[in-house]
């Protein structure tokens, strides 16, 4: 076994590891710091497929700026102690869907590696004859206007999508009831008519009416198709 | 603009090898008009709600369905012409414009635009308006016309997830109603884990053919999996090497390896694309988020997910598993993975009426019933891949015209997905239409009991939505028969008892369908009408798009075999790559047959002239078709320009003219988006 194996391992191990005890860990600190590891073996397996650019980017990104926005919201959010606390004892049923999942996905995963090790006994060592600028910046800035110039430039799109989403999910919602009163008004003759103070419109957060109005989690009376 | 572009998509025709990176990204973009456009317009939206603020929402409408009609406009001029008659690829293999891509690319038109011509009122009369929500129809769509082009797994990726991510906004965005926000929820957990799953496969499917291209891949699952086949002597000496010499041994050891190594890693990754993408279309198992999501969704955002996600979806269905992943072992039954989709296909079908026959709630019920649709459309698709599975299993020595035969019937069967899609999403779209109509000013009209007498107090909503639930059902003289007996008539075509199976149970499926449409459509005329009177809709775009989705239900029915044309020419030499010459073949030989029955019809016709001194046969369609015998070249050079003053031969042009012989009585498809446009933009 090489250097270059032996440290593979190490790092692979070391991924598989974190990345369980991200999902184990109950407080969601612990779980982020978790995360952080994972990152930094990723990464390290990443150097070690020679795709340095790839590496730098997965610290800086992920392993920083990400990782800094999800504590943020861990503090923004202020966990409840107790919630974390109590949970409920699972059915049965819950237990055997549980462990058949994970027996399912057990499987598969080995499924996935007797293909994986096929492959490798077929032609080892192969692909790994790229060109020498492989994983550099140049290379992928390269392909990126080359090859891949629809994919990226489609993903402004996709990105300007969620941005939009997160800034109409999270606008003020007084402000909206007023703005969406004020249908046809522009800002400024909405200023001068001095119609700021509309009085607030009756029924406001639960439409009255048919719609069922569920809270989260909580089957609503019509809902989670109990008919299949 | 239109000239612009119009000028630009010859220039790309006609520069053959353009030099720079940038000429290409441009041609390229030529060639991809229609959703060029509506991408920028979903920006100018954006910009102008940005600076203009709430003055600006009443032309919000407006300036989105302009931007749509040129979108149409572009895409209808592209439809049909000779130069996409092969494909053309564009961005380097990335996407591809063909006639499938253009055909699915106007139906996604066509639903945008009707959604927008009434999801301005529905959110300004609910009390949600936001200026956001022009430009966010436009992103889906452009992610829906993504899927439609993708010829390549990363672009089919990047399709699913513009799309989603749009319409995770959209279901959430009725800030005032807690059941879109649960439903958004429940729609953005479940699709993101799915979207996990889907990426998971394209990198499965990556690491077992090294390429993402769908041809490419293509090329090598069928060279794998014949090779699986052939390896089975070896695999047996590998097994059993008593008394063969160590190197035959290591020879067969390297033989079945080499046949099984890329399909073991191959097959997790299939079936994981199959479930994302099966997911998007809500089948069976991944069926759960839809009657919620659509429940708790603002009505004309459920619109979109019913009519036009489905149109996305099932082009990438269609692209991956239909186009690439339609080899005979892989593909065929008993193991191929066609067996697992008409299973599939049954539960959807049966749990989708079942469940929606115990519904009270409209927008349930018609979710429910939408799914029950999706169960149709994955029969044609499993008769469609079985059919290309025995067309390239060659390794069987197969008779050339029975290969011939079954590539046809494919190509026929992926015309009735086609064209199924198509007519569920306009009566969806006007069903779905109607609902949102039923209701303002916070209170919706949902439930049954509501509907009943509606069409004392409103005879022509009552009217209009009924032939869109028949359409839906499947009554003859609306579209939705036709849908159901092309599908029908594709699996029907395979000697197979699996796929008689499933369509006698479609067609069991298809009297359960029938009870609960003409419960609805029974109460809405010969009930009393309920004591409460629900509100309607302000504004005219709701009642115009009911109406104009029923006119097109109707005359589609009527015109069923031209409009039928359009999807088979659609379809035709859908599993060769786009820009081969194998695809252009196929076009021809449609075009050839299409020019032969008409000048069957045609010597019928005059015999029957003939026969009957009166002249009995309608005067019109022979002289019609004669005009177009005489002059075949120049005759059509009128309607259809762009494309046939590049007509690079003469026959090319000649073939073309049977078909748009039919043009003026029924390019039925193909204008609705654009009449449904210029009508809505009349309408405030």
């Amino acid at each position: 076994m090489s250097g270059e194996e032996l440290i593979f391992y190490l790092f692979a191990a070391i991924a598989v590891v974190s990345a369980l005890a991200t999902v184990s860990r109950r407080n969601p600190v612990v779980a982020a710091v978790w995360l952080v590891v994972t990152f930094f073996a990723v990464a390290v397996c990443y150097l070690l497929l020679s795709a340095t650019f790839l590496a730098a980017i997965q610290i800086l990104v992920y392993a920083g700026a990400m990782m800094v926005l999800f504590v943020f919201v861990i503090m923004v959010l202020d966990v409840d102690e107790r919630g974390r606390e109590e949970h409920r004892r699972p059915t049965r049923i819950a237990r055997v869907g549980y462990y058949g999942s994970l027996l399912l996905a057990g499987g598969f995963i080995a499924w996935v590696l007797l293909g994986t090790l096929a492959r490798q006994y077929l032609n080892p060592g192969a692909d790994l004859s790229k060109t020498p600028d492989f994983g550099t910046a140049n290379a992928i800035g390269r392909e990126i206007f080359t090859d891949y110039l629809f994919a990226f430039e489609a993903i402004s799109l996709l990105l300007l999508a969620a941005v939009i989403g997160a800034v109409v999910v999270a606008r003020n919602r007084r402000d909206r009831e007023k703005d969406s009163l004020q249908t046809g008004m522009s800002h400024a003759a909405r200023h001068a008519a001095g119609v700021a103070e509309l009085p607030p419109v009756p029924g406001d957060i639960a439409p009255p009416g048919p719609t069922p109005v569920t809270d989260f989690g909580a089957p609503s009376a019509t809902g989670h198709d109990g008919g299949t | 603009m239109t000239a612009l572009l119009a000028l630009l998509a010859p220039a790309a025709a006609a520069a053959p090898a353009p030099s720079s990176v940038g000429a290409t990204a441009l041609a390229d973009m030529g060639h991809l008009a229609p959703m060029m456009i509506v991408a920028v317009w979903s920006l100018l939206l954006l910009a102008a709600d940005a600076f203009a603020g709430g003055g600006m929402r009443q032309f919000q409408r407006r300036v989105a369905l302009s931007g749509l009609a040129l979108a149409g406009a572009a895409a209808l001029m592209q439809f049909g012409t000779v130069e996409y008659d092969a494909g053309v690829p564009v961005f380097s293999g990335m996407l591809a414009v063909d006639h499938f891509s253009v055909l699915l690319d106007l139906g996604v038109i066509a639903v945008m635009a009707g959604v927008l011509a009434f999801a301005g009122d529905y959110a300004r009369s609910h009390r949600f308006e936001y200026g956001e929500q022009e430009s966010l129809v436009l992103i889906a769509g452009f992610g829906m016309m993504i899927l439609n082009h993708s010829t390549d797994l990363v672009a089919v990726f990047l399709g699913i997830e513009t799309m989603s991510i749009a319409i995770y906004v959209l279901v959430g965005a009725r800030w005032n109603a807690r059941a879109s926000a649960e439903a958004a929820f429940k729609y953005f957990i479940m699709g993101a884990f799915s979207s996990g799953l889907l990426l998971m496969g394209i990198a499965l499917v990556y690491g077992a053919t090294g390429t993402t291209h769908l041809d490419q891949i293509a090329g090598q699952v069928a060279q794998v999996f014949t090779q699986w086949g052939a390896s089975q002597p070896y695999v047996d000496l590998a097994l059993h090497p008593e008394g063969a010499p160590a190197e035959a041994v290591r020879h067969a050891i390297d033989k079945s390896v080499m046949g099984m190594a890329p399909a073991a890693l191959f097959i997790p990754g299939l079936l994981l694309l199959l479930t994302g993408l099966l997911f998007k279309v809500s089948a069976v198992p991944f069926h759960m988020w839809t009657p919620d999501a659509y429940d708790g969704a603002p009505t004309p955002t459920t619109a979109f997910m019913a009519a036009g996600v489905k149109i996305g979806g099932f082009a990438a269905l269609l692209k991956v598993f239909v186009g690439s992943f339609a080899t005979q072992r892989l593909a065929t039954a008993p193991y191929g993975w066609t067996s697992v989709v008409a299973v599939l296909a049954l539960a959807t079908m049966t749990i989708g009426n079942l469940a929606a026959v115990q519904q009270s709630n409209v927008k349930r019920l018609l979710a429910y019933s939408s799914i029950a649709h999706v169960g149709y459309i994955l029969v044609g698709v499993v008769a469609a891949a079985n059919f290309y599975g025995h067309a390239f299993s060659i390794g069987t020595m197969r008779a050339a015209d029975q290969i011939e035969w079954s590539r046809e019937t494919g190509d026929f069967s992926v015309a009735a997905v086609l064209f199924y899609v198509l007519t569920y999403a306009i009566a969806t779209l006007g069903a779905f239409a109607c609902v949102s109509w039923y209701g303002a000013n916070k209170t919706e009209g949902t439930t049954a009991h509501e509907w009943s007498g509606l069409a004392q107090r409103h005879p022509g909503m009552a009217l209009g939505l009924t032939i869109c639930l028949l359409s839906l059902m499947g009554m003859p003289p609306t579209v939705g028969f036709f849908g159901k007996l092309a599908i029908f008539r594709a699996a029907l075509e395979n000697d197979n008892p699996m796929m008689r199976v499933l369509v006698v149970s479609a067609l069991l499926n298809s009297v359960v369908g029938a009870y609960y449409y003409l419960r609805l459509v029974v109460s809405m005329y010969f009930r009393p009408p309920s004591t409460t009177e629900v509100p309607t809709l302000p504004g005219r775009g709701a009642r115009v798009v009911v109406g104009l989705c029923a006119a097109a239900a109707l005359l589609t029915g009527i015109l069923g075999d031209t409009a039928f044309r359009r999807a088979e020419l659609a379809a035709a030499g859908f599993p060769y790559a786009a820009g081969t010459e194998r695809r252009a073949a196929w076009v021809d030989k449609l075009r050839t047959r299409w020019e032969d029955e008409a000048l069957a019809d045609e010597a019928a016709a005059e015999a029957d002239a003939k026969a009957p001194a009166n002249g009995k046969a309608d005067a019109k369609a022979p002289a019609e078709g004669k005009a177009d015998a005489k002059a075949p070249g120049e005759g059509k050079a009128d309607a259809k320009a762009p494309g046939d003053a590049k007509a690079p031969g003469e026959a090319k042009a000649d073939a073309k003219a049977p078909g748009d012989a039919k043009a003026p009585g029924g390019d039925a498809k193909a204008p609705k988006g654009d009449g449904k446009a210029e009508d809505v933009k009349r309408a405030p």
